[in-house]
């Protein structure tokens, strides 16, 4: 190989940026040649200085201003009401009612329940007051997406659980809600709320901004349990765009068996 | 808890945990400030406004983000506003003095200077957005594809540009040392 081009490629070269097989080709030559060995001795100089750069112990006051400075905003925050984004303010008004006992927020829930049957039933009937109820359900409705996003944004998982579960009742989520749904799946810290995310998720695959969603979200979990169960849903409805994230998850060495068969699996139903 | 996991729990609200990405990440944070801007007094003062940018913006951090970059990513927009509005630009604030030997008197005895002390005043002569480069890469230890997300440029441009700055630095420092360290063939 000849130096010129050898010496573009030296820096890639000394930081360990080649491929192995352009590796080898320049290990080889610089056995042979003093001029390109002696250039990357020099840059390797340089870099193992760059490794040993002095490192500094900030003063003390700095971690003393930072926590003043989160005391300060802290404060700020309690007290102005400042412009706050729609997931926090619902779920400051979900605080300020949601009741924390269990007991009574299973009441609720079924207080819902009962009135969104209750307005199922009536429709049925038909006939006269149609308008009023259609409009009575449409708040019903926009107040039960209201309060699962905001149970999706709960510090505890089985609240968060609960959001989830009844964001399945929602009968015609808007964009917000299966964003919050989205949204969980991809980031809740909770396998189970994970889980239960994908379950609901299953009844949206009719919307394909939600089938996107779920190939992306396959790209980035890392619990097997939720890689396997978005799998198998993907391959139900044969998702043809999710071959690639299988190929990957079969490929990638952190993957469990038990995930790789089962994408194995699924890309072989695809083909 | 990863870093991801404590910025989404800020974002929800925890604000404390801010506390927690503090003490992991104040000291490499303070000293990649120094190392490109060479004031210790614009380091400190920098540290304190990212955090307090990350409490404030944390709505914009993404869920399928990546702390480590949107930090950096922070931390560059805090140092340009921080320049324009000081008007330091001008001022090139050195506090920390051109490295020389350490044992005074002896850089009367000693000929010449160490490599460290070398590739410190190489770095010092590079302009900053190259040394901010170089010490994102091999003092912060960020990947190309990390560079990438807190530059908003591809995994590939950085690499180049990596490359190119390491290069500029073994010239400079070479240049320092009066060796000539390879044939310019």
């Amino acid at each position: 190989m000849e130096c010129t081009n050898i010496k573009d490629r030296l820096t890639a070269y000394v930081l360990g940026d080649l491929d192995p097989q352009e590796k080898q080709l320049i290990d080889e030559h610089l056995t042979a040649c003093d001029e390109c060995r002696k250039e990357a001795a020099g840059i390797e100089r340089v870099m193992t200085q760059m490794s040993d750069l002095p490192e500094e112990e900030p003063g003390a006051g700095m971690r003393l201003r930072f926590y003043s400075m989160l005391d300060d905003y802290r404060q700020e925050m309690n007290s102005s009401p400042v412009r706050v984004p729609l997931t926090e303010r619902l779920s400051g008004m979900v605080e300020s009612w949601w009741p924390s006992k269990p007991v009574f927020q299973f009441a609720i829930a079924a207080v819902f329940l009962i009135a969104g049957l209750w307005a199922g039933r009536m429709s049925v009937g038909g006939g006269n007051g149609n308008g009023e109820l259609a409009e009575m359900r449409s708040e019903m409705s926009e107040m039960r997406q209201m309060v699962t996003i905001a149970l999706m944004n709960r510090p505890s998982a089985s609240e968060r659980l609960r959001g989830v579960a009844m964001s399945r009742d929602v009968t015609d989520p808007d964009q917000q809600v299966l964003t919050e749904l989205i949204r969980t799946l991809n980031t809740d810290s909770n396998v189970s709320v994970r889980l239960a995310a994908v379950d609901v998720a299953r009844n949206y695959v009719d919307r394909d901004w939600v089938r996107v969603e779920l190939v992306r979200s396959l790209g980035q979990q890392d619990s097997p349990l939720v890689q396997v169960l978005l799998i198998e849903l993907l391959a139900s409805i044969r998702e043809q765009r999710a071959s690639d994230a299988f190929k990957t998850l079969i490929e990638n060495q952190d993957s469990i068996e038990p995930v790789k068969k089962r994408a194995q699996k699924a890309l072989d139903t695809f083909i | 808890m990863t870093d991801h996991d404590t910025m989404l729990a800020v974002r929800n609200g925890d604000i404390e945990k801010m506390g927690m990405l503090f003490e992991k990440h104040h000291k490499h944070l303070y000293n990649f400030f120094r190392l490109v801007t060479r004031s210790r007094e614009m380091s400190e003062d920098l540290v304190n406004d990212v955090f307090y940018r990350m409490l404030k913006y944390r709505h914009t951090y993404r869920p399928d983000g990546d702390f480590k970059p949107w930090m950096f990513a922070v931390a560059r927009n805090a140092r340009i506003e921080y320049l324009r509005s000081c008007d330091r630009k001008a001022e090139s604030l050195d506090d920390i003095p051109e490295p020389v030997s350490s044992v005074p008197g002896a850089d009367k005895v000693l000929e010449r200077e160490d490599d460290n002390a070398l590739v410190r005043k190489a770095l010092a002569a590079l302009p900053e957005d190259k040394r901010e480069l170089l010490i994102m890469s091999r003092y912060n230890h960020m990947k190309y594809r990390e560079i990438g997300e807190a530059l908003g440029c591809s995994e590939g441009t950085v690499k180049v540009r990596v490359h190119r700055a390491v290069k500029d630095l073994a010239d400079i420092f070479f240049s320092l040392t009066g060796d000539t360290h390879h044939g310019m063939h």
